[in-house]
């Protein structure tokens, strides 16, 4: 498509520099350059005369058409505005948005504000180490602070919010046509990893009733979207209980996701062109069907429930670890650890922007957890353990007399410069889908904030996959930033869904240049379009998983929303002995790819395995709190062949246990109240018999393997419950009790207790008012930072847009980028490098940025708001969800 | 009347509309198209006059278009920016001007192109905002603008070429 003509410039280009110029748009050396040739090529002046007949024309025909005017009644209600609420969009906290938007700060006020307030602030911090319990932790902990950059979720203030996709129910009770039933089952076996999914879903729904006293979702969760309503075939399927193997079961179930995608047929285009090409093909034989069953069947053994579904998204069960006693095989607890976060951020996302409550599915609750920053030591420089193990025990403030036990592991951090050498190939998923902004673009921007992180020792290549796979970049070194980042900025969405080998590509790459003792792994980027060239789910895990074993280990990173496929991603991110996270916005991406780098790239210990040993002298029953997913069996706990998650460097993974004493009445638990409460003599005796006399009340075994070993390592550390009450529980503690309260709710746990928003919020501030007035100031800082961000962001962005910018205006910008919201902000910039006249000093601005964010990233010494940040913006999350369930 | 309301009203004097017809464009309803307005407007007055005076109408541009977007997509008519789903959305029977053939053949030939080229060239000659508003508006870059005018228009004057061009009649529209 590109000729090149005799000046070596494409042809294209110049033909647009003319239209630039028919428009004005064409400026400086560009200009004269074109004027000079249009002087001496008639050729182009006719270009030149062409193009502005057709622009000539344009305006001619937008200024005819006809217009309409607001109603008067309209016209009246905006004169009237001044005094109405905002109607657009609604804010948790309204005032606070008018109280700062109010404020109209310009940009050198602001800058100049906040630089005293800076310091103020900090002394304000010093000066509540006498009161604040958490000061020492704070003031010892060697981790990045908090960047005023990083997302504060509850002050979303900017009227221009990202478009998201909204989830459309199925059409329920639709009449399906034959027709229908073959094109989804069709593109089924035709190898389409998306609609493949969703079929297993729509099976998964059989087992559903038959898990039922585990508990399940209530559709009253989904407040702002409804389910999609459950057509007859799906009751049908339900009663078909769990046997769900009957070709009529199978015909239900599919009819019920022909429906669903028919219903949003509207949504994703792409897929239904997909489907009615297929649809010609189709013929399934039950012999086909049965196999396709079975296979299903399996998977969905190994998932063990039912897999929710909105619209395109899914999501994964909505099981609850139910209470167990500490007799026989239950008087261990094994799970596998997990560090991601990606459950939170997308819950954050969708109460957030969406205004509405996450569907059950969604929270999972040890991602809920671990999200947050907790004030647990990292091990002793000497240790022989890789992380160390805190632990505390106190009351369960959703049930008062039990006990609640939290763990918490923390791993050893690794400077950037200590980092061994890293091998990165991106996977990049630049089908048509992620041609939003809160995808392609914002991952280009997280991308490239990740290579300004790496070492010149590190190299990176890039593969992309849509219509067609293709190595977008060769394995590059870093020394060579300026290309990667080119190459990062020439990616361009679009494209269909038949590619294939695009994973395959990704492993070849890396294992081309594979850095033996170094970090090697394939970072696949997507908005939940699996066609990566193996569409079959369990081929790919294997696959996955046999390239594990040679060391190549796969990271997942998630963008969007609409065609989300978050239980899928987070299985192969497991496989692959990775990590998974949910991209946002630039703030989540620089937690994930800066600030917690190291973490994600490198891994400290493999197959981390947890077992509780309780003691039934104090143990009556317990529960684990959230990890449904990783539940492991006891014996896999010394089978080393048995996988497991890793946790990276400087990592932390929360493990919450929920424990009833004896003499606790436990009738009313759903595991209980329809027993008979008293067990068989015998077994009563033969236990207290055989009680070992210990104070322990439970004894945590650590098992886990060094990165490049295979023979795992097990550690123990006991615990001894020193009977305290809510009031002497630490702030971490306290905190970690309200995420879980939080999350119980939300996932409409039958195990709730007591737990409700209120609760959770107000543990949550309980917490945070240990930190007396340093949590005040914070609070104010934060709310000040904020309100900022916006006005100098806007300030930012008119100097840089203004025409006859100086390189004064500038110098000021680049001494504002402290405070600054950084969407806006880059944005802003990468406007001013297009425009040639801005370019070099937009070039600097974004350079210094990046080398601050960078700084950031690495941390300052001696100070860490990131917890109280992260609280801050937990506590108005929840007033969030509170609005919005009313 | 405070000065805020003057500007405000100002403002709507201007932009009613040029936004009306950029937000029916979008919605393809008269009545959803003016609510979307008036939503953009009453949004002037938690704005920040200072802030925003000298973008003004990129701002409005922008807040417009968001708002369209949130309406088109609680109203489950597209979860996408896919281009075919919003030429979908383009309103159906409006009615075309007959005073000019050419006019006429180009607007044909301009509902062939993708949406969000027709978007653009609606903001670039309607709303007579520069590239870089352009980009304010559509959250592209500049070059992005740039590229994808030249696009639209080469496709509009492949299209007109066998008809034959009006340059001498053209060359004053252009002129600035």
């Amino acid at each position: 498509m590109i000729t090149n003509n005799d000046n070596g410039t494409p042809e294209w280009d110049v033909d647009a520099q003319l239209t630039a110029y028919a428009l004005g748009e064409l400026e400086g050396d560009d200009k004269i350059a074109l004027e000079a040739r249009l002087e001496s090529e008639p050729a182009l002046r006719d270009q030149l005369e062409s193009i502005r007949g057709v622009t000539a024309q344009l305006e001619s025909v937008f200024a005819t058409e006809p217009t309409h005017a607001l109603t008067s009644a309209q016209r009246d209600a905006i004169e009237q505005g001044e005094h109405a609420a905002p109607i657009i969009e609604v804010k948790p906290n309204p005032w606070r948005l008018n109280r700062w938007l109010g404020v109209g700060v310009t940009a050198a006020a602001a800058c100049v504000t906040f630089i005293l307030f800076m310091p103020n602030f900090l002394s304000g911090e010093r000066e509540a180490s006498d009161v604040a319990i958490m000061t020492d932790d704070v003031a010892d902990s060697a981790m990045a602070p908090g960047s005023d950059r990083d997302s504060m979720v509850g002050l979303q203030m900017s009227a221009d919010l990202e478009s998201y996709s909204n989830i459309v129910p199925g059409a329920a009770g639709e009449g399906v046509t034959s027709d229908q039933f073959v094109g989804v089952a069709t593109t089924d076996v035709s190898d389409s990893g998306d609609v493949d999914v969703t079929g297993v879903n729509a099976l998964e729904i059989d087992i559903d009733g038959a898990l039922s006293e585990q508990g399940r979702t209530s559709p009253s969760v989904f407040t702002s979207t409804p389910p999609p309503s459950p057509p007859s075939g799906r009751a049908a399927g339900q009663r078909g209980g769990g046997s769900g193997g009957s070709h009529n079961n199978f015909m239900t179930a599919y009819t019920d996701e022909a429906s669903d995608v028919r219903g949003s047929s509207g949504l994703a285009s792409s897929d239904m062109r997909d489907l009615s090409n297929e649809r010609q093909k189709v013929v399934i034989d039950d012999e086909t069907r049965e196999k396709l069953l079975e296979s299903q069947r399996r998977r969905e053994a190994q998932l063990g429930a039912a897999v929710q579904k909105f619209g395109q998204e899914t999501y994964g069960d909505v099981v609850h670890n139910p209470f167990k006693r500490p007799i026989g095989d239950d008087m261990l607890s094994t799970v596998s650890v997990d560090v991601d976060r990606a459950s939170y951020s997308l819950g954050t996302q969708m109460i957030m922007q969406q205004n509405r409550i996450p569907p059950a599915g969604a929270v999972r609750i040890e991602e809920w957890i671990n999200s947050f920053t907790y004030n647990d030591a990292p091990p002793a420089e000497d240790a022989e353990t890789p992380f160390s193990c805190t632990m505390e025990v106190n009351q369960a403030p959703w049930a008062t007399n039990h006990r609640l036990v939290r763990i918490g592991l923390k791993g050893y951090e690794v400077a950037a410069d200590d980092r061994p050498a890293t091998n990165l190939v991106f996977l990049i998923d630049v089908s048509g889908s992620m041609n939003q902004p809160n995808k392609l673009p914002l991952l280009q921007r997280s991308l490239k904030a990740l290579v300004n992180e790496l070492t010149p020792d590190d190299r990176v290549a890039m593969v992309t996959y849509a219509g067609n796979a293709g190595v977008a970049m060769e394995s590059t070194f870093c020394t060579r930033r300026d290309q990667i980042i080119r190459s990062i900025d020439r990616l361009t969405a679009g494209g269909g869904t038949n590619g294939a080998g695009g994973i395959q590509l990704a492993y070849e790459q890396a294992q081309k240049h594979f850095i033996e003792g170094g970090i090697n792994r394939v970072i696949l980027a997507t908005d939940g379009d699996f066609n990566v060239g193996i569409s079959e789910t369990e081929a790919l895990e294997k696959f996955i998983a046999e390239k594990r074993e040679s060391g190549v280990y796969l990271s997942v990173l998630g963008f969007g929303t609409g065609n989300y496929k978050d239980d899928k991603m987070e299985r192969l991110s497991n496989v692959g002995n990775g990590n998974y996270a949910y991209i946002n916005s630039l703030d989540e991406a620089h937690e994930v790819l800066v600030r917690r780098l190291s973490g994600t790239l490198m891994t400290i210990a493999k197959d981390v395995k947890v077992q509780i040993d309780f003691n039934p002298k104090f143990v009556q029953a317990y529960r684990q709190i959230g990890y449904e997913n990783r539940v492991m069996a006891n014996a896999d706990f010394r089978n080393d062949r048995k996988d497991a998650g890793d946790i990276g460097a400087g990592h932390a993974v929360t493990f919450l246990y929920e424990v009833v004493p004896p003499g606790v009445d436990i009738g009313g638990l759903p595991e209980f109240e329809a027993t008979d409460a008293e067990p068989s003599e015998f077994i009563a005796e033969a236990e207290a018999e055989n009680i070992v006399d210990s104070d322990r009340m439970l004894v945590v075994r650590l098992r886990y393997k060094q990165p490049d070993g295979d023979e795992s390592v097990e550690r123990r550390f006991p615990l001894v419950d020193d009977g305290r009450m809510l009031d002497d529980a630490s702030a971490d503690f306290t905190f970690a009790s309200a995420v879980a309260a939080f999350g119980m709710v939300l996932r409409e746990s039958p195990y709730k207790g007591n737990s409700s928003m209120s609760l959770a919020k107000s543990l949550a501030t309980t917490g945070a008012d240990r930190f007396g007035q340093l949590q005040r100031d914070v609070e104010n800082y934060l709310d000040y930072v904020n309100a900022s961000k916006h006005a100098i962001a806007n300030e930012i962005a008119q100097s840089l847009l203004a025409e006859d910018c100086s390189p004064a205006e500038f110098a000021s910008v680049i001494a504002m980028t402290e405070t600054i919201d950084f969407d806006t902000f880059t944005r802003t910039v990468d406007q001013a490098t297009a425009n040639e006249e801005t370019a070099p000093l937009a070039t600097m601005v974004r350079d210094r940025v990046e080398l601050g964010l960078g700084e950031l990233g690495r941390g300052l010494p001696g100070l860490d708001f990131q917890p109280i940040k992260e609280r801050a913006a937990f506590v108005r999350l929840i007033e969030r969800a509170e609005s919005l369930q009313r | 009347m405070t000065d805020k309301a003057g500007w405000i009203r100002a403002a709507v004097d201007q932009f009613e509309r040029p936004l009306i017809t950029y937000a029916l464009r979008m919605t393809g309803e008269l009545e959803t198209a003016r609510d979307v307005v008036q939503d953009t407007f009453l949004k002037l007055w938690l704005a920040d006059q200072a802030g925003i005076e000298d973008h003004l109408a990129p701002w409005l541009y922008r807040v417009c278009r968001n708002r369209a977007l949130d309406v088109l997509r609680k109203e489950g008519r597209m979860t996408t920016f896919d281009d075919d789903r919003l030429s979908a959305c383009a309103p159906k029977g409006t009615p075309q001007q007959d005073n000019a053939t050419g006019d006429h053949t180009l607007l044909d030939s301009m509902r062939t192109l993708p949406a969000r080229q027709q978007e653009i060239l609606r903001l670039k000659f309607q709303g007579g905002l520069t590239y870089k508003q352009i980009a304010e508006v559509m959250d592209l870059t500049a070059s992005n603008v740039g590229f994808l005018i030249h696009t639209s228009i080469k496709a509009l004057r492949d299209q007109l070429a066998p008809h034959g061009d009006q340059p001498g009649e053209a060359a004053t529209g252009a002129a600035r």
